[in-house]
């Protein structure tokens, strides 16, 4: 076996063990000791790992300038879509909460989402995207440490 | 309802956004773009972690009424 398939060997037996994790863990109740556990244990693993890189140092100029070069020409201009989108979401959610949180007219963004929740399939899509995002920060500091550019 | 796809269509004007920033990047940022933009500060690091935790908490261990 190459370096290179053995390689990607390992990141396939990776993405199959946290798959079956996510489905593992969406799997529990809502609200139950095992959920709270089942939702701590990565999101420890990745704040520990992040901040083991220097995620959180503020002495680590070469992750300032890592995530500089990543932005690079950002602009408020350039971030106005973004900017509205969210302005648009937080008056909507509010309103949605000066309601009351649960009306069926105006429902907050978690209660529409509440109604996906109840299938286990999109909560594991849901959370497999969730750990997704959470891993490639402290992915992204491997790579930088290694002098992988992407 | 009419609340239910206001938050649709935002889903969907996210998603029209990121698509034009991935065609147009010099007009429009991507998300991974603002995520870095607002990681260059430690604190931007820190909040963006803490909105994680509170979109894991709300949505997998906290989704729902008990039932």
């Amino acid at each position: 076996m190459t370096g290179n398939s053995r390689q990607r060997a390992t990141s396939a037996l990776f993405a199959v063990v946290v798959l079956a994790y996510a489905w593992f863990a969406t799997g529990s109740r809502s609200f139950s000791p095992s959920a709270y556990v089942l939702l701590a244990a990565p999101s420890l693993i990745a704040l520990l790992l992040y901040g083991a890189l220097g995620g959180f140092s503020p002495r680590r100029y070469d992750i300032a300038n890592y995530y500089r070069m990543r932005s690079s020409h950002m602009s408020w201009r350039r971030a106005a879509p973004w900017l509205v989108a969210a302005i648009l979401s937080v008056a909507l959610e509010s309103i949605a909460l000066a309601l009351g949180g649960r009306s069926a007219s105006v429902p907050t963004l978690s209660t529409t989402v509440d109604h996906l929740l109840v299938n286990h399939g999109v909560r594991f899509v849901l959370f497999a995207v969730w750990l997704a995002v959470g891993a490639s920060s402290p992915r992204r500091l491997v790579l930088l440490r290694r002098g992988v550019r992407e | 309802m009419t609340a239910t796809i206001a938050w649709i269509a935002l889903l969907e004007v996210s998603l029209v956004i990121e698509l034009r920033s991935r065609r147009d990047g010099r007009h429009v940022a991507s998300l991974p773009q603002i995520g870095a933009w607002v990681a260059i500060r430690v604190l931007g690091r820190v909040i963006f972690w803490m909105i994680w935790i509170f979109v894991g908490l709300h949505l997998f261990a906290r989704y729902g009424i008990d039932r």
